[in-house]
């Protein structure tokens, strides 16, 4: 279905439940590029942890703020950049990641872990640097074939 | 409007007490499991398996749900294990660790059969 | 389950998604799990569901192969607008070839679909069987609007 570069944008409001919509699109899209279906499954839940990151912390909930999804598909690469309006930024660059004595020791948040689940998931992830008058946008990209960050080998 | 779609229920087989969960597990599944969780304890459950049948739909929120019972069963030396997760949230599961204190089960009845064996161990070990 | 803190009727602009597709035939999938994804969430039958899916993938092909002449750098917006009542799909292309309102009125001969260039009106007329209500317009961008809603049975 893609032959060349094309963009495909979903927005949609600050209320949990709408991160499964997006799940379902974008899985859609993935599946379609020829993604083995367990990435399709990684990419869906990765997606999923973004946008409640999002929805949560960027927007904090509330409903009349807009998350904005850009995927950029090409032959070989999907890119997702999940924007908010920055109600609140990330505090930093680095992902914050829990571990699950800390979890149970009911130090970290749910956050953390979902950060540490996408950067497991994907190819590559991060924030990008923010843009007077934007929001936190959390980039994720994911190849086919796979290209993971840390391998020398890819 | 976004319904969470989530039924929690349970149930019981040779002293091993089942969690079923149906659909979603997410933030909002909070109430549901916990109060399953503290339903079968009050009863003096002390082996419980958490039965996941098709979620399809399990994030970091509902994953700290699991967390909070891990965290409970620790300290009420119970014994629990997770089964029926999709291949995808067995990995997601021990990606977060949580694989180091539950163990996790393809089916019901591997989970059943782990259950027996400590069961087993327990009185031998009483003996 | 419903939580009735989640489940508070906000205002009908904030159920709001919307999604940019390329003008490509394939990228109509997307809408389609998009669309079945919100509805299955708003209660619909199963159903309800298949006849939301088939209308809006033959309304997005339609936008993409008549209005957009099927140049993947023109844009179809597609708009989910969901209420307690319901849910409305708006379906607009940039209109490089207006619809010919002949095409929106008729019921067409399978005959004569099957030996005409034209085949968009055997989509509409599918459209209208398919949803509860259908409207035709033009779109603020100057292309082409199809409008349907789909009713909530309560």
């Amino acid at each position: 279905m893609a032959q060349t570069q094309a963009t495909i944008e979903l927005i949609f409001p600050s209320q949990l439940g709408y991160e499964k919509i997006a799940r379902e699109a974008i899985g859609t899209l993935a599946r379609n590029m020829g993604f083995d279906p367990e990435r399709v499954e990684d990419l869906r839940t990765a997606l999923s942890e973004a946008c409640i990151n999002a929805i949560e912390h960027g927007n904090q909930r509330q409903v009349q703020r807009r998350i904005h999804i850009t995927c950029t598909i090409s032959r070989n690469r999907l890119v997702l950049v999940i924007s908010d309006e920055g109600l609140r930024f990330h505090p930093s660059q680095e992902i914050e990641a829990a571990t699950i004595e800390q979890k149970l020791a009911g130090l970290a948040s749910a956050r953390g872990m979902g950060l540490m689940l996408i950067e497991q998931l994907v190819d590559e992830c991060g924030f990008l640097p923010s843009r007077p008058g934007q929001g936190n946008r959390f980039r994720l990209a994911m190849y086919n074939p796979p290209r993971r960050h840390g391998s020398a080998s890819a | 409007m976004i319904d969470d779609e989530l039924k929690v229920t349970t149930r019981q087989r040779d002293g091993i007490w089942i969690i079923d969960l149906e659909g979603d597990v997410t933030t909002f599944a909070e109430e549901a499991i916990t109060g399953a969780y503290e339903g079968v304890t009050k009863e003096g459950a002390k082996y419980i398996i958490i039965n996941s049948r098709q979620s399809d739909y399990i994030n970091s929120a509902g994953i700290a749900i699991l967390i909070g019972v891990v965290t409970e069963v620790n300290r009420q030396a119970q014994k629990l294990a997770i089964s029926g997760l999709s291949p995808h949230f067995q990995k997601i599961f021990r990606m977060v660790g949580l694989a180091q204190y539950a163990d996790i089960f393809a089916t019901e009845e591997e989970a059943i059969a782990a259950m027996q064996r400590h069961q087993q161990a327990a009185v031998e070990s009483a003996q | 389950m419903s939580n009735p803190q989640h489940m508070a009727p906000s205002g009908d602009e904030e159920r709001v998604i919307e999604l940019h597709l390329p003008s490509r035939l394939g990228y109509e999938k997307v809408a389609m799990d998009t669309a079945s994804a919100m509805a299955k969430r708003m209660g619909f039958s199963h159903d309800r569901v298949e006849s939301l899916r088939t209308a809006v993938s033959e309304a997005v092909t339609n936008a993409i192969e008549h209005g957009n002449q099927h140049d993947s750098a023109m844009k179809v917006v597609v708009v989910f607008t969901g209420s307690d009542d319901g849910l409305i799909v708006d379906v607009a292309d940039q209109g490089r070839k207006l619809l010919d309102h002949t095409i929106t009125e008729r019921t067409p001969d399978i005959h004569q679909v099957l030996h005409s260039d034209d085949k968009g009106g055997w989509g509409i007329w599918l459209i209208k069987e398919l949803m509860d209500e259908v409207q035709f317009s033009v779109a603020p961008s100057g292309g082409n609007k199809l409008r349907m809603v789909i009713h909530l049975d309560r």
